[in-house]
């Protein structure tokens, strides 16, 4: 007989939505059990994130002005419903974190120091000093403090546990012992963020595999718009030291900052103004076709022209823009050296498809963060992220508690599952004669999608790369890992590629159905934008993948 | 032009005491310490336990490791050709396997002092 524990609401993922779900569960007086893949303020997406975080706090500013630029960054495809709730709690969400010990760049006068960020019609970027970290931090102190809370930092999710159509927990496997362990709850939040790592070059940490979006697919969860992925215009490519790392364009263009250049491959201004991410992107392709772009696909960052001072640039990148002192420590001094920088996969815009209260379409099934679908759109405002974690971290708690008080633990044995999940990994630990390590799957993967399922996107190609997954599922069964049991990271590996191929499948069908060009998501044989958005919306049905588009909501 | 590393080595599964395993591979342009142990891991030695994490920002603090008996980030070490470096686990952490420590075993109430062990749950 296994041990299962019992909690009121379980969390996955310890980015900045889980833990302030955990956060706002727990000060409900609920019992939370919280799964993380590492420990907290150093796992997730959260810690990588910028500085940035939207709210309408300035005077002349309004939730309504918040409202219609994310409406209209989000090119029609943003539930607008969601994009209100994110607007109108974000404030009091901000004001939260300031509680929780999270500090922000202040003006002289005690209010919140802002910026203009591409696609606002007001100052409204906030600066969260130490940028994500420093807000994932802050939350963990918060959340240490309250009782009735348990934290697993070695979890990997492995399945769901369902009972007549309803979530009843999960299964997951604790990396740092190699033991399967079950946990039943009343009410299950995920919050366990992106699926960037499905392409080669991203600016994100490696968790983020998104199997467990694979998983609520297979008990039926309903996923949109899929194929929205943002890439970001401007992550490191060169020198090696600092590839992957993000130094935002936000802050070179703009006059009032460090008034840079980007410059193409032959030194020449491409971009005029202050372009939203999208049309950067945009901007950059322009450049690789002519065969203009950098040597790396991308482009220089230039602040030779700049009005600054070397002083006052070195004042202001201390002040303004930590990138610049870990640029240093690796050798790059951005205000001299050429930093050649291209597109990389930052943000998933698409994931599971949730109401303005946090709940899927599955009962006892809630989720806040990079995980849902439909706050953004198809494209996404600089800051609006940790925002998101924030104001749907907090309602889909809420929703999540609720639901506890009206629901029962049903009686159920989960031993069979846990069996076959062991007989899983003995099936894995095995030595194959045509045996595949995870990371190298995980490569062949990335290869695939990076050629396939890019940036810019055609039917040929989609197709040709929906024949290549399909090869890379068969694969799944070959995996080989070493046989451990303290810190088996192979073995979380092999549970994260085996999702990332179900995923990437998906993505690929998303990306097929929608034949037109909105957004990040680029179309070469369908240049249209369609006068009425609508979501890619996929969903198993008996086993079938039934895609379907389904209106955007309106306010 | 190569890069040795001499890196710590434990499984509480099958090790009574710790010991050294040596890895020497060609040295590439900017290679940092975090990419170099990666490296071990995907194409030497898959046995070797690091955390696979990094926040390109210097602050998450998730790659630490002891260089040279001096506790670093690695994502910030860029190391030399020709050279042998010793890499050990971050000081004062519990040892989870190899160069995997374990930062969030217990946690301190900065109010009360009082200490949350996260494992059972509950403040001792």
């Amino acid at each position: 007989m296994f041990n299962v524990r019992k909690a009121d609401i379980l969390v996955i993922g310890g980015g900045g939505a889980g833990i302030k779900a955990a956060i706002v569960a727990a000060e409900n007086g609920k019992k939370v059990i919280l799964l993380s893949k590492g420990p907290l303020s150093r796992t997730g997406i959260t810690p990588v994130a910028g500085e940035g975080i939207e709210g309408a706090v300035n005077p002349g500013d309004s939730v309504a002005m918040h409202f219609s630029d994310t409406v209209k960054a989000g090119r029609g495809l943003a539930d607008e419903d969601l994009v209100w709730a994110l607007a109108e709690d974000s404030i009091d969400r901000i004001h939260e974190l300031e509680e929780y010990g999270t500090k922000f760049k202040k003006k002289e006068d005690g209010t919140f120091a802002t910026s203009v960020r591409p696609g606002q019609s007001h100052s409204r970027n906030l600066f969260i000093k130490g940028g994500g970290w420093g807000m994932a931090a802050s939350l963990y102190k918060k959340l240490a403090k309250l009782p009735n809370i348990q934290i697993v930092d070695s979890a990997v999710v492995t399945r769901f546990l369902v009972k007549d159509d309803q979530v009843i927990g999960a299964v997951y496997l604790n990396v740092n012992d190699g033991k399967i362990e079950a946990i039943q709850s009343k009410a299950t939040i995920l919050a366990s963020g992106g699926y960037e790592e499905l392409w080669p070059f991203t600016d994100t940490p490696p968790d983020t595999t998104g199997e467990t979006l694979a998983m609520v697919y297979q008990i039926g969860g309903q996923l949109v718009d899929l194929e929205m992925v943002l890439y970001y215009p401007g992550v490191v490519v060169y020198p090696p030291a600092a590839r992957g790392w993000l130094v935002q364009y936000e802050y070179i263009l703009n006059p009032d900052i460090l008034d840079g250049r980007v410059v193409n491959g032959q030194g020449e201004e491409f971009i005029k103004g202050f372009p939203a991410r999208d049309e950067f992107i945009g901007a950059i392709q322009r450049e690789v076709k002519n065969g203009t772009a950098s040597p790396h696909g991308g482009f220089f960052v230039d602040l030779s022209q700049s009005r600054y001072s070397h002083e006052i640039l070195t004042e202001k990148m201390l002040n303004w823009l930590h990138q610049y002192s870990n640029l240093r420590n690796v050798g790059i001094d951005l205000r001299t050296d050429k930093l050649e920088m291209a597109p990389a996969a930052h943000y998933c815009l698409g994931g599971i498809r949730i109401d303005d209260h946090g709940q899927t379409n599955k009962k006892g099934l809630f989720a806040a963060g990079e995980i849902t679908g439909n706050v953004h759109g198809a494209n996404r405002i600089s800051g609006n992220a940790l925002s998101e974690t924030q104001v749907f971290g907090k309602r889909a708690a809420m929703s999540a508690c609720q639901y506890a008080d009206e629901t029962d633990f049903v009686t159920v044995h989960f031993d069979q599952q846990l069996i076959d999940e062991y007989e899983q990994i003995s099936c894995w630990q095995q030595l194959k004669e045509m045996g595949i390590r995870p990371s190298a799957l995980k490569k062949e993967l990335q290869k695939v999608m990076d050629q396939y399922v890019g940036l810019e996107r055609n039917e040929t190609r989609l197709q040709a790369g929906l024949v290549l997954i399909k090869k890379l599922r068969d694969k799944v069964a070959n995996l080989t890992v070493v046989s451990q049991n303290s810190y088996c990271y192979e073995l979380r590996e092999a549970y994260e590629v085996r999702g990332m191929i179900d995923l990437a499948q998906l993505v690929i069908l998303s990306a097929l159905r929608r034949k037109e060009t909105r957004g990040h998501h680029f179309r070469t044989d369908y240049l249209q934008t369609e006068k009425t958005p609508y979501h890619t919306s996929i969903c198993l049905s008996q086993g079938e993948h039934n895609i379907v588009l389904l209106p955007v909501t309106k306010r | 032009m190569n890069i040795r590393l001499k890196v710590f080595r434990f499984d509480p599964d099958v090790d009574t005491i710790p010991y050294y395993s040596t890895y020497t591979f060609p040295w590439t342009e900017g290679i940092t310490l975090l990419m170099a142990v990666k490296k071990i891991y995907e194409t030497l030695d898959p046995t070797l336990g690091f955390r696979n994490y990094f926040c390109g920002r210097g602050l998450c603090t998730s790659c630490l490791m002891t260089v040279d008996s001096v506790v670093k980030k690695s994502c910030h070490v860029v190391l030399e050709p020709e050279r042998e470096y010793l890499v050990e686990p971050v000081k004062n952490y519990p040892i989870i396997r190899d160069l995997v420590v374990d930062f969030g075993i217990k946690r301190l109430d900065p109010e009360t002092d009082k200490v949350y062990d996260i494992k059972c749950g509950a403040w001792i």
